[in-house]
């Protein structure tokens, strides 16, 4: 068990160190940030002299060697957009606002793919089976953005009902876009569920327990699902990931204050310092919750080792 | 258990959501351009017609042109409703925060040396003044801090004389050391400000420099002693164009540079906190010299989505909002009214690229021309090709299919009647040639031996002209229709800049530009200048040069108008580049809560003069 932990921890380094590689070159192949940043009437010494400033004028594989360097002490530099203030002090200051919509997401993907999957499939190929997958249809086909200007336009524009943007009216703000984030989700949640739920559905416990006169919902709603949770379970930390990833356009739509937007406005004005902390806080989040899924699913299986 | 009736109920109410989302959308839409609306100029596409500003004098029209910006010799400190003393005790405060929902700044500062002069204008403009105010209804410069200013014969001096009741809202009383010290920020080693590398070459490389050219003669008289003649030193102070504006002397000595992170102001507001990309929140300086302001505090709304921006007006959660035109009509449908300004914002045409001439067939290095950009057969070199292509192009029909034809003439990149060095008689002989007329562009292209030649379209769009690509796929079916063989390329402006027209290489392509309403000679700078001082050189040759350093070195009104309108003539006669339209600025405000709103549209900024905003009644 400690080999193979050891060995998932070797890997995640080295893709974390190829991933610098990919950030740093893409960053610097996208273009010039001088180009952006600097006013029209800069002359050509202004740009040199910001270019030989911000260490630009170096080659390439020093300022890697740097950048490297200075990413293992959390230091990724200053931002070229927000002078004064540090890559990684923006990202970790949006880092939770970007969490909490994750969370609260997840949230609405649990509320709306668990039970949904679970009458899936204890009414399975009835027309409620149908309109499970119908809800999961539309969750993986409406683009996030798309479902979050809709939700804006109904019920903050139309009805009133929750704020048009931002995050100041507290725990109502988070709720359209959290939706709009979370809905991707239900899809591949639902219909996690409802497999796993078929599956114990025909088990013979189930039918000792209905031939034992449990009655129906708590056979289903306690038994069966208590049994079926265990995949959905280990897939949510994945999808805490990819919550936090796919933030960036619902985030720019509701003017939310997190790492995606910044991500968003860092990637326009090529501002690399903070482009390379946004992708390498994303990397790390995801490799650390792949890293945990593996490790929780080789206690959970005795079978998953690296001999 | 549940059951099933009540979750087909449940998912019936989510698609009826979706449904609702999907018809609702699909509503507003085929209703936001009624075809007999007088504004929508019969296109689905055009912006609807904006409404004047409610307090404001009637719209600016070529033939009755505002007054021109301040000559430079003269510093009268001419009374102005907006300018005097007595303006501060007409207003107060009336409570409540005036909300106003923008793009988030590219560079996000309250330095003004940190960022282009929009960035500054933008977000500390509000809290400190520049040295020289600007009228909100004609755009000229009048007095501010500054109550009077002049500048010797040969414009190598300038001196301001300043008001000595000017306080920074920390208390302490603002003087003519200021000045200096606010200057040098300008070209601090970190600063990538507009106007950093005109400051060094003005006043000197090093703050030391620049400090002994800029100095405080005693506490309201400040002087700049310019190393080379300059006629625009009260414009540049004014900072409509530029990053001077005062930062407090006293403040840096206690604190150093880090103290400017709360920067003190002499602004009708004063600077309270931001929070990067969410917001920047002012309140009002109830005390300030000109003006203050009748909210009591100033909210920018920073949402990059204007369609976020658009539903915060209708729900009344900020007050004002930067639209697009697109959606203009959207806005008005929803009971929300669009405002423009007083005078033109944005210049718009095409840049005909190449047309770097050291003479009409001599060396590359002609005297006096040190680009060695000259391209021997490049087509856009033969004024008939230029001619040609002015005249494939229909502005009529771009200005009232894109721009809601709310576009003015323009008929010389960089020129507009209200401002020194207008000839008239490019109005008057416009049309005839620079009129449409396809047939005759045919003939002018077989004349010049240059049928079917190729010409790259390049597709680029800068803030602020959101019409820059389809304007440009519009002419991309004009030039076709006439046989030039077009190629479009999309292109982000950033690499426009940094493949085409900074290494000179706009051989051959046409590309679609705004420039701002300023004097003549700081767009031709920019434009038809070569050398280091030029930056896009879109048309140069000696005479263009020798004619702009008569206009910028003379601080003589007549003699600069006359040098600045020959030049005019000779882009104008051999067709430089391709006017389109003047366009003013537009906002959309809540008239249900804005009152009079009224500014220039000439500062590079979409908000400006916004303690005049008054509340509706």
């Amino acid at each position: 068990m400690q080999r193979y932990i050891l060995i998932r921890i070797g890997q995640s380094i080295l893709t974390l160190l190829v991933l610098t590689v990919v950030v740093f070159s893409l960053a610097r192949l996208s273009g010039d940030p001088l180009d952006v940043l600097l006013p029209l009437e800069a002359t050509v010494q202004d740009a040199e002299r910001l270019r030989a400033e911000w260490g630009l004028d170096r080659p390439l594989h020093i300022q890697y060697l740097t950048f490297l360097g200075n990413a293992l002490t959390g230091d990724f530099g200053e931002s070229l957009r927000v002078r004064g203030r540090s890559a990684i002090s923006l990202v970790l200051e949006r880092l939770p606002n970007t969490a909490a919509l994750a969370g609260v997401a997840v949230v609405v993907a649990i509320v709306i793919a668990v039970p949904v999957g679970v009458l899936s499939a204890v009414k399975k190929d009835t027309p409620l089976d149908y309109m499970g997958k119908l809800i999961a249809l539309f969750g993986q086909s409406l683009p996030a953005f798309w479902l979050g200007l809709m939700l804006m336009w109904v019920f903050a524009a139309q009805l009133g009902w929750f704020p048009v943007s931002g995050k100041e009216q507290g725990a109502l703000s988070y709720i359209l876009p959290a939706i709009a984030i979370g809905w991707f989700q239900v899809a591949a949640l639902m219909r996690l569920v409802r497999s796993s739920m078929l599956d114990v559905l025909d088990s013979e416990y189930v039918k000792l327990a209905r031939i034992k006169g449990v009655v129906e919902w708590k056979v289903i709603w306690k038994h069966c699902l208590r049994n079926a949770a265990i995949a959905p379970f280990t897939y949510f930390a994945l999808i805490i990931g990819s919550l936090m990833v796919g933030s960036v356009s619902i985030e720019f739509v509701f003017a939310w204050p997190g790492v995606g937007r910044l991500a968003v406005d860092a990637a326009n004005t090529k501002d690399f310092p903070v482009v390379q902390a946004v992708v390498i806080t994303f990397c790390m989040v995801y490799i650390v919750a792949n890293l945990l899924v593996d490790i929780a699913y080789a206690y959970v299986d005795p079978r998953i080792r690296y001999n | 258990m549940v059951k099933p009736t009540m979750l087909l109920a449940a998912l019936a109410a989510l698609l009826v959501i979706v449904g609702v989302a999907c018809g609702g959308a699909t509503e507003d839409t085929s209703t936001a351009a009624p075809a007999g609306d007088s504004t929508a100029g019969g296109s689905s596409s055009a912006a609807a017609a904006p409404t004047q500003a409610s307090a404001a004098p009637a719209a600016e029209t070529p033939t009755e042109p505002p007054a021109p910006i301040a000559t430079p010799v003269v510093a009268t400190a001419t009374p102005s409703p907006t300018s005097t003393p007595s303006a501060a005790q007409e207003t107060a405060a009336t409570g409540g925060r005036l909300r106003i929902a923008t793009i988030p700044p590219v560079q996000q500062l309250v330095g003004s040396w940190l960022g282009t002069t929009t960035s500054a204008n933008t977000q500390v403009r509000p809290f400190t003044d520049p040295l020289v105010h600007t009228d909100r209804f004609d755009g000229s410069l009048v007095p501010g801090i500054a109550t009077s200013w002049e500048a010797n014969e040969d414009g190598t001096q300038w001196t301001f004389n300043l008001r000595s009741d000017v306080e920074f809202h920390d208390g302490t009383p603002f003087t003519a050391n200021d000045v200096p010290h606010s200057a040098a920020l300008v070209i601090r080693e970190d600063a990538i400000a507009t106007d950093t590398g005109l400051f060094r070459g003005l006043f000197g490389d090093t703050q030391e420099e620049l400090l002994t050219n800029i100095v405080a003669l005693d506490d309201t008289t400040v002087q700049f002693n310019l190393k080379t003649p300059n006629s625009l030193m009260d414009f540049f102070a004014g900072a409509q164009q530029g990053n001077m504006f005062m930062y407090s002397k006293a403040q840096y000595d206690a604190g150093g540079i880090e103290a400017y992170e709360y920067p003190t102001g002499v602004g009708p507001w004063q600077f309270e906190e931001r929070t990067i990309d969410v917001n920047i929140l002012y309140s009002a300086n109830p005390n300030h010299y000109r003006r203050a302001p009748f909210w009591s505090e100033m909210e920018y709304v920073l949402i990059p989505e204007e369609t976020t921006r658009l539903a915060q007006l209708q729900t009344q959660q900020v007050q004002i909002g930067e639209i697009s035109r697109e959606l203009h009509t959207d806005a008005q449908n929803a009971g929300l009214k669009v405002l423009q300004s007083e005078l033109p914002s944005i210049q718009v045409a095409f840049i005909i690229g190449g047309v770097y001439n050291p003479e009409e067939a001599g060396p590359c290095k002609a005297e006096g021309f040190e680009d060695c950009f000259y391209q021997a057969g490049e087509p856009h070199l033969d004024p008939r090709v230029r001619e040609a292509i002015n005249r494939a192009i229909d502005r009529d029909e771009i200005n009232e299919a894109l721009f809601g034809g709310i576009g003015r003439p323009h008929t010389v990149w960089g020129y507009h009647p209200a401002l020194p060095g207008y000839n008239p008689r490019w109005t008057a002989e416009f049309d005839e040639k620079y009129g449409f007329d396809p047939e005759r562009s045919r003939e002018l292209l077989a004349e010049a031996g240059q049928e079917g030649y190729t010409l790259t379209l390049l597709l680029t769009e800068l803030p602020g002209v959101p019409e820059m690509i389809p304007m440009g796929e519009a002419a991309f079916t004009y030039l076709s229709n006439v046989g030039i063989d077009v190629e479009s390329q999309a292109i982000k402006w950033s690499d426009y800049r940094a493949k085409y027209y900074r290494p000179g290489k706009t051989h051959g392509t046409l590309a679609a530009t705004r420039g701002t309403y300023r004097p003549a000679d700081i767009t031709l700078r920019f434009y038809n200048r070569s050398g280091d001082a030029g930056f896009w050189r879109t048309s140069v040759d000696p005479m263009t040069d020798a004619l702009y350093d008569k206009a910028t070195q003379s601080v003589d009104p007549v003699v600069k108008a006359q040098a600045l309108s020959d030049l005019g003539d000779l882009k104008f006669d051999l067709y430089s580049e391709v006017p389109i339209v003047w366009l003013p600025a537009q906002v959309v405000v809540d008239p249900a809560q804005i009152g009079e709103m009224a500014w220039p549209g000439n500062i590079n900024a979409s908000f400006t003069h916004t303690e005049y905003i008054t509340p509706a009644q």
